[in-house]
């Protein structure tokens, strides 16, 4: 099929819906790529801290009458303050040991928040309610566009802008990419690295969150939405490089979109298209498109 | 103690030390590297530790930042005792560390490595004496940190520490892979620097280019220190005496 031959709405439709889609990829890869980074582990509780940011949201309006708005605030905090325990108690004492154990740990807590949502709230997905003020959308000749979708999208792309800005321009940021390039030297400088790395793995778990709170009204809440997400975002960041912030969010907005265009284009293969581009790239670019070579 | 006092002090006035190292033991992961190593550096002298590759001087300087986790005997930085602080407690008491590659951030700007440092004292210099120094560098602070050439890298590395107001700098092999023209600036700006009052432990392969610059060499061999000569008059042999334990 000809991508021009379709009505214009559904190919609007698609582009939408591969913008939203890309802007949770950027999301979560940005959290990845800046934890990779700064910690040389790969965070495979990612997925969880974003499942549990969807499941806190739903947790905040169910038992204690919590809107959305409220969620998007406390959620992030909780998520964050709990990933910052969650690196002091449990990565941090794996800092000095093979990165691989940073891995197998990140993945076991992932598969241990999994399982204690499965057990409590079974698999199937909980429905969560676009908020009031962003029910409906806009119609622009015979394009509707959902507000809500707008909205995430808006929101989205100005937080991973405001991050992205916040780690290229400020002091801050100057801190967090010196010591990701050599955290020794940082040290000497007299910065306190540990609290560095603690507060940046905090700063990728409460975006894991935020985006879970945003994804809760889209799709369902359950406890395997992090798991199938995250992959994707795996994906997403080998082929934007790892470590290369600006180059993951671009990476998750275009590969969104290609998913998106494949899903008109040949449905079967909407699913492999970007691992079929992640192979591709390993084996063209290792480093990834915005990757630094060593 | 108040901070000025110490952050002017002429060459020579003070009797304190103002590092003192003694039975310096370190280990790298398993392989103990500094058995013991000894050595007083007072306060606006230049001290250069020399020896052979391996010989344990990098060691020694990573050693006393705190760099090494697992070092014994005792370092005393003006007094207090670091050999149990983290590398940002040590150098917050008044180091100055320019490691050996520079250690120049390529994903930071020159402005940015320039300012990374915390600033631990008040400043013995400014920011504009700091540029009169390194004239290359204050066109150039946009560049990327790797953009520069060895010689501006070198530059930026002593600059950014300077910027700290550190009384005691530890420099690591500060000419390695340098143009002899770029070398001559470098052991200028160091005269300046302990003209200045700065105290500095310069570790050094090249003795022709330490000798005008040392107050007192220390000679290291298999992370200890074997032998120590002051420069000055009637000491003509030392050179050659110096030469001898670097095989060149």
């Amino acid at each position: 099929m000809d991508l021009f031959d379709l009505p214009l709405p559904i190919l609007f439709g698609q582009l939408m819906l591969g913008l939203l889609n890309g802007s949770f990829y950027a999301m979560l890869s940005l959290g990845l790529a800046v934890i990779f980074g700064l910690l040389n582990i790969v965070n495979f509780a990612h997925g969880a801290q974003y499942m549990l940011g969807a499941f806190l949201t739903w947790m905040l309006l169910t038992y204690l009458g919590i809107g959305f708005w409220g969620a998007l605030i406390i959620v992030p905090i909780v998520a964050g303050l709990t990933g910052m325990v969650i690196e002091r108690v449990l990565i941090a004492p794996l800092a000095d040991a093979d990165h691989l154990y940073g891995l197998l740990l990140t993945f076991g807590i992932a598969l241990v928040i999994q399982g204690g949502f499965q057990v409590a709230y079974g698999a199937a997905g909980i429905p969560y309610r676009i908020p009031e003020a962003l029910a409906g959308g806009q119609r622009f000749g015979a394009i509707f566009l959902p507000n809500y979708r707008l909205f995430v999208l808006v929101v989205s792309l100005t937080v991973c802008i405001g991050l992205w800005l916040a780690i290229e321009k400020t002091n801050l940021g100057a801190y967090l990419r010196a010591a990701t390039e050599n955290p020794e030297l940082v040290s000497v400088f007299g910065i306190n690295v540990p609290l560095l790395v603690s507060v940046t793995y905090g700063l990728g778990a409460a975006l894991a969150g935020f985006a879970g709170v945003l994804a809760a009204p889209i799709y369902s809440v359950n406890p395997t939405m992090g798991v199938e997400l995250l992959i994707i975002v795996f994906a997403v960041v080998v082929v934007g490089g790892m470590g290369s912030i600006a180059g993951a969010v671009v990476t998750a907005l275009v590969l969104g979109l290609i998913e998106a265009l494949t899903k008109i284009v040949y449905p079967e293969a909407a699913s492999i298209v970007i691992f079929v581009i992640m192979i591709i790239v390993l084996m063209v670019r290792p480093t990834g498109i915005f990757g630094r070579t060593a | 103690m108040s901070e000025a006092a110490h952050t002017h002090t002429a060459p020579g006035a003070a009797s304190a030390t103002m590092l003192s190292v003694r039975d310096l033991n370190a280990w790298y992961g398993e392989s103990h590297v500094l058995h013991g190593v000894t050595f007083d550096v007072p306060p606006g002298k230049v001290i250069s530790i020399v020896g052979r590759n391996g010989a344990g001087k990098t060691t020694t300087l990573r050693a006393i930042v705190g760099l090494l986790k697992k070092r014994t005997g005792s370092i005393v930085v003006e007094g207090t005792e670091t050999i149990g602080l983290k590398p940002r407690q040590i150098t917050r008491l008044g180091i100055g560390y320019v490691p050996e590659e520079r250690g120049i951030f390529s994903s930071l700007s020159v402005r940015e490595n320039f300012t990374l440092p915390r600033v631990v004292r008040p400043p013995i210099m400014d920011r504009d004496e700091i540029f009169t120094l390194f004239p290359n560098l204050a066109h150039r602070l946009n560049a990327p940190g790797t953009k520069l050439s060895g010689g501006e890298q070198q530059m930026l590395a002593m600059a950014r520490i300077l910027r700290t107001g550190a009384p005691l700098l530890l420099l690591d092999e500060p000419t390695e892979g340098l143009a002899p023209v770029i070398i001559e600036q470098i052991g200028e700006t160091i005269r300046r620097l302990r003209d200045k009052g700065f105290t500095i432990v310069l570790v050094e392969q090249n003795i022709p280019f330490a000798w005008s610059l040392t107050d007192t060499f220390h000679v290291i061999e298999q992370g200890r220190v074997v032998d120590s000569i002051a420069t000055g008059h009637g000491q003509t042999d030392a050179i050659g005496r110096l030469k001898s334990y670097l095989g060149v």
